[in-house]
C-alpha cells in the first residue's frame, strides 16, 4: 500500500490519483483468491470426473444403438448368473441363466466348452429397483402421515411449553444422529420387539408373544416382531427421515401469515375448518418439497436396511408367489425381506471383478445415481419455484 | 377519572355490555385491560381511541374472543355481554359468537383465492353448497362493499391482484356475506392511502344501517367523521366514553383534551 | 336465559368433533415423541447389559484357565513372529545368494512330477521291461520312454517350471536344466549331478544361516505343544460349563413351566427335568488343575525358548547379500530385547495368576474402552470385545477427512460467497451442494473400483512416493477412505459456512472497503474472523457427517481389525482399518439377539449416538454465540 497518497501523487507515471502505486497488495489478493478459486474449481472436478466416469462405463449397458435405445432387458430381469462359454464351433457366448437353461433343453446335444459361471453377471435390476421404489413408498406414507401431524399439532395446537420445546430438541439433534444407529434401533424394535404383530398360518411359536387365532380362518395375529422385512425397512427408514419431515413441514405451515388463520376464525370457521381451509393449501408446497427432500435422503441409504429389510438375491419380485389371501396376502407381502438397489450395489462391490460383471455393476449405480440425484433436483426445483409463490 | 359510563342510552338498544372488565395478557401477572365498563347501542358506529398500547385492539379482540389465541391470556375479572349472553360462559361455542361478530384487521388479508371464493368463504365453511345461495350471497355482500362495479366481470381472478383499498372492501365483503349483527373493525384503513380511506369511511357510513360497528381507530379526524360513540383509553383504562360530539366538543377529562387537541399521543 | 350462542356440533363421549381431532393430531404427535424416545431407551436398554454380561463372561474365562492359557499364547505369538521373520530372511537371502540353484532345484522337482505324471505308463513298461531283461522289448520301452519324456521336457512352459522366474536370467542354466530332465531316469530315480551340485552349494553357502534358522525354528516348540495341549483342556471345560448352565436354564424353565400344567403331563415333564444331569457347582476347581499343574512346565519351556531363541538369534548372520534379508534381521535384533522382557513379563503375571480371584467390575468396563482386540468369530477360542481398535480406526479416517475437506470446503465458501463473480456463483453452490445428493455407497462403489487402484497405481510414481506411507500396497486403506468421506463432508460444511458467512452484516464489509481496504483484505480481517463461530459449527457438523458415515468405510477402510502400526509415523493413514459404524454393519445381521456381541454392537451404538449428540448439541452452541455476536 502506497503510503505517501496524496502528498506524492504526482509520482505516478499516467498521472491517476487513484493507482495503488505498489504492486504488493494486489498481487497477494489474487494470489488469495486464485487459491480459493482453485480450491473450487477442484472440488468440482472430483465431482464431475466421479459422475463422469460412471456415467461413461454404465451408459453402454443401460442405452443401445438401435430402438429403443434403451436396454429394456436391463430395466425388465432381475440380477441373475451370467453364463460364458464356447460352443461347439469355438465362438465365445454368453447367456443369462433363463437363457441358458433354455438353450440347454432346446439343444440337448449341444456342445459347452470352457464354462465359466459369473454370478450377478447375467440379468437385470427389476427387483432391487421394485425392492427399493417399494421401501421408499412404505416409508414415505409412515413418515408422511406421522410427520404432517406432528408438526400439524406443534404448530397449530400445542400450547408452546417444555413439552414442545423438548419435541423440537430432539428433533433437532435426531437429524445428526448416524444412520447405522438407526439402523440398530431398527432392528431391535421393528424386527425382534414381538409388539407388532403379523397375519400368519404359522405363528413363529418361540418368538409370538401372543398369538390370536382369527376364527373363522385358520390363522392367527401373532405378535412375533415383523423380523428383517419389508416393513420393517420401511418403517425404520421412516424414523430416520421422521426428523426432517417434521422440522420441513413446520416451517411451511409457520410461513402461512397468521391473518390467513385470523380471517378464517372471525368467519367464524371451526378450528379445523381454519387448518384444512386457509393453513394445509398453502403449506402444501412447502410440505411437497419436503417430501422430495425426504426420498432424496432414504432412497440413497444402505445402512438403516442392510439388516432390517435388505437381502442379497431373491429370485421373483415381492408379489409373486405368496401365501393366503387378503390380510393374509397383505402380510406376507409386507413381512418379506426385499431386495434394494444401494443394497444390491454394496454385494456386488465386494465381489471379484470381472468384465461382464463391471458393466453390470456399472450399470446399476448410474440408475441408482440418476434416480436420486434425479429426486433432489426436483426438490431443488420445487423449492425455488415455492419461494418465488410465497409472496404473501 | 375512571368509568365515565355514558348514560345516553339505556340499557335496552345496547347490543356489547362490558361489565368491569380486566384483560391479562400473560396469566394474570399484569393487567392489560383494567376494570372497564361500557354499554355499546346497536345499530350506531362507535369509535375507540386512544394513543399506541392503550388497550383498544385488546378491547376489540376481546369482542369476538380473538385473544383465544393467544395461550396465556385471560380475563381476569367483569364480563362481557353481547346480545344479553356473557360470551365467556362455559357453555358459549366460540364459533358460533364469531359468526355473529365479524371482525376486520388492520392490515387487510384476503386469501389467495378467487376474489368468488374469498367472499363465499365464510358461508362455505357453515356448510353452504348451494350455488344460486352462495351466488346471491357473493353478489350482495359485494355489493354492499361498494366493490360489485369493479370486480364482477372478474370474480374467478385472484384476490390479490386488486389494489389495497379493493382488498380491504373485498375483506369487508366477506365479513359481511356472514351476516353478523356485529362488525369489529381493527383500524381498518392504517394500511391504505387518503382516497381509499375515503371510500371505507364512505361504506362505514352505508353500513351503519344493517350493523353495529365498533372501529378502532388511531385517526382522530376519522373517528369523529364516522363515528356516533367515542371512547378513549389511555394504559388501559377507559377514561372517557360519550357522544362524538360530546368527546371532540366537550370532554369531560383533561387527559381526554389533551389527546384531542394533540398535546400527547 | 337461552345461550345465543350455543353450539351445534355433535359430541361423543363428551368430547366435541373438534377435540377428537385435536386428540388425533396430539397423538401422532405423541407416536413421534415415543419413537424419538424409543431410540435411545432401546439403545441404552440393550447396551447397558453388556457390562454384566461382559463381567460374567470375564469370569468364566477366568475360572476356566482360559484367562491363563492366553499368557502363553501371547508368548508363543510373539516368538512365532520372530520364527517367521527368520525364515522370510534365509529364504530372501537363500534366493540372493543362490538364486540359480533354487531355480534348478525347484525346477527340476516341477519337471520331474511332470514326467512321473506324464509318463507313468512308460515308467511302469520300463520297469518290468528291466525287470526281464529282454533286450528287444527293453530297447523298444526304452525308446518309447526317452521319447515321452523328451515330449513332455519340450512341451513344458517355462512359466510353470520356474515359477518364481530366478532363471529367467541365466539361459545357460535353464538349457542345461531341461538337458538334466530329458536325461532324467525315473526308473532309477537318481538325481542329476547338476541338481545333486546345486543343493550341496547351498548347502555348504548357507550352513551358517540354517543352523541358526533351526535353533530359533525349534526353540518354541515346547512352549508351543504346552499351549495346544493346554487350549484343548481349557476349551472342553468352557464347552462343558456353556452346555452345564444352558441345561440348567432348561431344567429350571421345564420345573417352572410344569407348575401350570396338571395330572400326568406335570408328572412327565418334571421326569424330564429331573433327567437332565445338572451339576449345581460346575467343579472349575477339578477341571483347571491340570493347568494349574502346568506351571513349572510352562517356565521350564520357557527357559528354554528364551536360551535357545538368544542363541539362535546371536548365530544369525551379519554379512548378507540380500537387502531384505538384511532388513529383516535388523527388525529381529531389534525385536528380541522387547520381546524377551515381554516374555519375563508374561511369566511373572503367570504365575501370579489364580483361578479363583474376583474379576473387578471396572475391568468389564475398562477392558471393552481399552482393549485393543475385538475378536468375535464364534467357535474361535474365545471372544474378546476391545471397542480401541474399531476407535481409533473411525478417528483416524474421520481426521484425514477432515484435513482434506477443511481447506477445500471452506475456500470454496469464501470463494463463491464472497470473491466469484454472479455467474459463477449461479452455478458453484448448486453444483456443490448436489454433492450432498450422491449416495454413500456410490461412492463407496467409486473408492473400491476406481479409487483404490489409481492410489496404488500412482503412488509409486517418484513424484509422490516420498510422502508417509506411500507408495501404497493396500488397494482399501483408510486414506482412501478419508478422500471419499471429505467429498461427503465438503457439502455439508460449505453450506453451513455460506450462510455463516452470510450472515455477517453488510455494514461490516462495507465499513472495511470504505477505508481503503480491498476486497480480499475485507475478507481476511473482517469477514471471516466475524462468522468464525459459524464457521466452527460448520466443521463440527461436518465431522458428525464423516464420522457416523457407514458404507463407503465398510467397502473402502479395508477392514481390518487392529491398531494402526504407529511405526510408521504419519504413514499410518495408508494402512487398512475397521470403524465404529462398519463393525455394526457388518457383524449385526449374523449374531443373535441378546448375545454378548448383540450387546456390544448396541454399546458401539450407544458410543456412536452420544458422539453424535455431542457433536450437535456444541455446534448449537456455537451457532447461538454467533446469534448473541451478530
Amino acid at each position: 500500500m502506497s503510503k505517501s497518497f496524496g502528498r506524492n501523487h504526482k509520482a505516478t507515471k499516467a498521472g491517476n490519483p487513484f493507482d495503488s502505486g505498489g504492486r504488493g497488495r494486489r498481487w497477494r489478493d489474487r494470489l488469495g483468491t486464485g487459491v480459493f478459486a482453485i480450491f473450487t474449481y477442484f472440488i468440482l472436478a472430483c465431482v464431475f470426473l466421479i459422475i463422469g466416469k460412471i456415467t461413461l462405463t454404465g451408459a453402454p449397458v443401460l442405452f443401445q444403438n438401435e430402438a429403443p435405445f434403451l436396454n429394456a432387458e436391463f430395466f425388465s430381469k432381475s440380477p441373475m448368473t451370467l453364463h460364458e462359454f464356447e460352443d461347439g464351433e469355438g465362438i465365445k457366448r454368453r447367456l443369462d441363466h433363463d437363457r441358458f437353461v433354455d438353450f440347454k433343453k432346446n439343444n440337448p446335444n449341444a456342445v459347452i466348452k470352457n464354462e465359466q459361471t459369473h454370478s450377478n453377471a447375467g440379468g437385470g435390476i427389476l427387483g432391487p429397483l421394485v425392492g427399493t421404489v417399494l421401501l421408499v413408498v412404505l416409508c414415505m406414507a409412515i413418515a408422511l402421515f406421522i410427520g404432517i401431524s406432528t408438526a400439524i399439532y406443534l404448530v397449530e395446537y400445542a400450547t408452546e411449553g417444555r413439552i414442545t420445546n423438548t419435541l423440537r430438541l430432539a428433533i433437532m439433534n435426531l437429524a445428526g444422529v448416524p444412520s447405522i444407529v438407526f439402523g440398530l434401533f431398527g432392528f431391535a424394535f421393528f424386527c425382534l420387539s414381538p409388539i407388532f404383530p403379523v397375519f400368519t398360518a404359522v405363528p413363529d411359536w418361540e418368538k409370538s408373544l401372543l398369538a390370536i387365532p382369527l376364527w373363522p380362518s385358520d390363522g392367527y395375529l401373532s405378535f412375533q416382531g415383523w423380523g428383517s422385512s419389508l416393513l420393517a425397512g420401511g418403517a425404520t427408514l421412516a424414523v430416520m427421515v421422521l426428523p426432517i419431515i417434521v422440522a420441513a413441514c413446520e416451517e411451511s405451515l409457520k410461513a402461512v401469515p397468521e391473518g390467513f388463520r385470523e380471517a378464517s376464525l372471525a368467519l367464524g370457521a371451526t378450528k379445523w375448518q381454519c387448518i384444512r381451509t386457509a393453513v394445509l393449501p398453502y403449506a402444501a408446497p412447502g410440505m411437497l418439497t419436503a417430501s422430495v427432500l425426504g426420498i432424496t435422503r432414504v432412497a440413497g441409504e444402505t445402512a438403516p436396511i442392510m439388516f432390517t429389510a435388505a437381502v442379497v438375491a431373491k429370485g421373483k419380485l415381492p408379489w409373486e408367489n405368496l401365501e393366503g389371501s387378503g390380510l393374509y396376502w397383505l402380510s406376507s407381502l409386507l413381512t418379506q425381506k426385499v431386495e434394494a438397489l444401494p443394497y444390491h450395489i454394496y454385494s456386488v462391490s465386494k465381489l471379484q471383478s470381472n468384465e461382464a460383471l463391471d458393466e453390470m455393476r456399472y450399470g446399476s449405480v448410474l440408475v441408482f445415481l440418476f434416480l436420486v440425484i434425479g429426486f433432489a433436483m426436483i426438490s431443488v426445483v420445487l423449492r425455488s419455484r415455492y419461494r418465488k409463490k410465497l409472496k404473501w | 377519572m375512571t368509568n365515565s359510563t355514558s348514560t345516553d342510552h339505556n340499557a335496552d338498544d345496547s347490543i356489547i355490555a362490558i361489565e368491569d372488565l380486566s384483560f391479562s395478557y400473560d396469566m394474570g401477572k399484569t393487567n392489560t385491560l383494567r376494570n372497564i365498563s361500557l354499554k355499546i347501542p346497536e345499530g350506531r358506529v362507535t369509535s375507540f381511541i386512544g394513543p399506541s398500547g392503550c388497550g383498544k385492539s385488546t378491547l376489540l379482540r376481546c369482542l369476538n374472543r380473538m385473544n383465544d389465541l393467544v395461550e396465556t391470556s385471560r380475563i381476569t375479572g367483569g364480563r362481557i355481554e353481547i346480545l344479553g349472553q356473557d360470551i365467556n360462559a362455559p357453555d358459549v361455542d366460540v364459533i358460533e359468537l364469531r359468526k355473529h361478530v365479524g371482525m376486520l384487521f388492520q392490515k387487510y388479508n384476503p386469501f389467495p383465492k378467487s376474489i368468488y371464493e374469498n367472499v363465499a368463504y365464510g358461508l362455505r365453511v357453515q356448510g353452504v353448497r348451494r350455488m344460486d345461495i352462495l351466488d346471491q350471497a357473493v353478489e350482495e355482500s359485494l355489493r354492499k362493499a361498494a366493490l360489485w362495479l369493479e370486480v364482477k366481470d372478474r370474480l374467478d381472478s385472484s384476490a390479490l391482484e386488486l389494489s389495497g383499498g379493493q382488498q380491504q372492501r373485498l375483506c369487508i365483503a366477506r365479513t359481511i356475506a356472514v351476516k353478523p349483527r356485529i362488525i369489529l373493525m381493527d383500524e381498518p384503513c392504517s394500511a391504505l392511502d387518503p382516497i381509499a380511506t375515503a371510500r371505507i369511511e364512505e361504506l362505514i357510513a352505508e353500513l351503519q344501517d344493517d350493523f353495529t360497528i365498533v372501529i378502532v381507530t388511531h385517526n382522530m379526524q376519522q373517528a369523529a367523521r364516522v363515528s356516533d360513540q367515542t371512547a378513549f383509553f389511555y394504559l388501559g383504562e377507559l377514561v372517557e366514553y360519550a357522544d362524538t360530539t360530546t368527546i371532540f366538543g366537550n370532554p369531560k377529562a383533561k387527559q381526554t383534551e389533551d389527546y384531542i387537541s394533540g398535546r400527547f399521543g | 336465559m337461552a345461550n345465543k350462542f350455543q353450539s351445534k356440533g355433535r359430541r361423543l363421549f363428551g368430547v366435541g368433533i373438534q377435540g377428537w381431532i385435536k386428540g388425533f393430531f396430539r397423538g401422532n404427535a405423541g407416536v413421534s415423541m415415543g419413537v424419538i424416545f424409543l431410540i435411545f431407551l432401546f439403545l441404552v436398554f440393550e447396551a447397558v447389559r453388556f457390562f454384566p454380561d461382559h463381567h460374567r463372561e470375564l469370569k468364566l474365562v477366568r475360572r476356566t484357565g482360559q484367562e491363563y492359557v492366553d499368557f502363553l499364547r501371547r508368548e508363543a505369538r510373539g516368538y512365532q513372529e520372530i520364527s517367521s521373520y527368520t525364515n522370510q530372511a534365509y529364504f530372501q537371502e537363500l534366493d540372493a545368494r543362490f538364486g540359480v540353484q533354487r531355480g534348478l532345484v525347484d525346477g527340476f522337482e516341477v519337471l520331474q512330477g511332470m514326467i512321473e505324471d506324464g509318463a507313468e505308463p512308460d515308467i511302469e513298461a520300463l520297469a518290468e521291461a528291466r525287470d526281464v531283461s529282454d533286450p528287444v522289448a527293453l530297447r523298444a520301452a526304452e525308446k518309447r520312454y526317452w521319447g515321452r519324456v523328451g515330449e513332455i521336457v519340450d512341451s513344458a512352459e517355462r512359466s510353470s517350471v520356474d515359477s518364481f522366474g530366478r532363471l529367467s536370467t541365466e539361459e545357460s542354466a535353464w538349457q542345461s536344466l531341461l538337458q538334466a530332465a530329458r536325461r532324467y531316469d525315473a526308473v532309477e530315480e537318481e538325481t542329476p549331478d547338476i541338481i545333486l551340485a546345486a543343493e550341496a552349494g547351498m548347502e555348504s553357502g548357507m550352513a551358517e544361516f540354517r543352523k541358526a534358522k533351526a535353533m530359533i525354528s525349534s526353540a518354541g516348540s515346547d512352549l508351543k505343544n504346552l499351549r495346544d495341549r493346554l487350549v484343548r483342556i481349557a476349551s472342553a471345560t468352557r464347552k462343558d460349563a456353556e452346555t452345564n448352565y444352558s441345561l440348567g436354564m432348561r431344567k429350571k424353565a421345564l420345573l417352572e413351566g410344569s407348575g401350570k400344567l396338571d395330572g400326568k403331563a406335570r408328572e412327565e415333564q418334571v421326569a424330564e427335568a429331573e433327567a437332565l444331569k445338572v451339576l449345581d457347582q460346575f467343579p472349575f476347581e477339578v477341571r483347571v488343575q491340570p493347568i494349574i499343574d502346568s506351571h513349572d512346565e510352562h517356565q521350564k519351556a520357557a527357559e528354554h525358548l528364551k536360551e535357545q531363541l538368544k542363541k539362535g538369534i546371536a548365530a544369525l548372520p551379519t554379512e548378507f547379500s540380500s537387502e531384505a534379508s538384511k532388513r529383516l534381521v535388523m527388525k529381529i535384533r531389534e525385536a528380541e530385547p522387547a520381546y524377551l522382557e515381554a516374555l519375563d513379563q508374561s511369566l511373572e503375571e503367570a504365575s501370579e495368576w489364580t483361578w479363583n480371584e474376583e474379576v473387578n467390575w471396572s475391568s468389564s468396563v475398562s477392558r471393552f474402552f481399552l482393549g485393543k482386540e475385538w475378536k468375535t468369530a464364534s467357535g474361535g477360542w474365545r471372544q474378546l470385545y476391545g471397542f480401541l481398535p474399531l476407535f481409533t480406526g473411525s478417528v483416524t479416517i474421520s481426521m484425514i477427512a477432515l484435513c482434506f475437506a477443511l481447506p477445500f470446503s471452506i475456500g470454496a465458501a469464501i470463494y463463491v460467497n464472497q470473491l466469484s463473480s454472479r455467474w459463477e456463483r449461479s452455478f458453484m453452490k448448486p453444483a456443490i451442494e448436489m454433492i450432498q445428493a450422491i449416495p454413500s455407497i456410490v461412492l463407496g462403489f467409486f473408492g473400491i473400483m476406481v479409487l483404490g487402484n489409481m492410489l496404488v497405481e500412482y503412488s509409486d510414481s517418484p513424484w509422490v512416493s516420498w510422502l508417509p506411507g506411500f507408495p501404497i500396497t493396500e488397494r482399501l486403506n483408510m486414506l482412501n477412505a478419508g478422500m471419499l468421506l471429505a467429498l461427503m463432508a465438503i457439502p455439508t460444511i460449505f453450506t453451513l459456512c455460506e450462510d455463516a458467512l452470510n450472515n455477517v452484516p453488510r455494514s461490516f464489509s462495507e465499513a472495511s472497503l470504505a477505508l481503503g481496504a480491498s476486497r480480499f483484505q475485507t475478507v481476511q480481517r473482517v469477514v471471516v474472523p466475524a462468522a468464525i463461530s459459524g464457521i466452527l459449527a460448520a466443521v463440527l457438523l461436518g465431522l458428525g457427517r464423516i464420522i457416523g458415515e457407514t458404507m463407503v468405510v465398510l467397502l473402502v477402510a479395508g477392514n481390518r481389525i487392529a491398531m494402526p502400526d504407529w511405526g510408521d509415523g504419519l504413514g499410518i493413514i495408508t494402512q487398512p482399518s475397521h470403524t465404529m459404524t462398519g463393525i455394526i454393519a457388518q457383524e449385526m445381521g449374523e449374531v443373535s439377539e441378546g448375545t454378548l456381541h448383540y450387546r456390544a454392537l448396541f454399546l458401539i451404538g450407544l458410543v456412536l449416538f452420544v458422539i453424535s449428540l455431542l457433536i450437535n448439541l456444541s455446534a448449537q452452541k456455537l451457532t447461538k454465540r454467533l446469534g448473541a455476536h451478530v
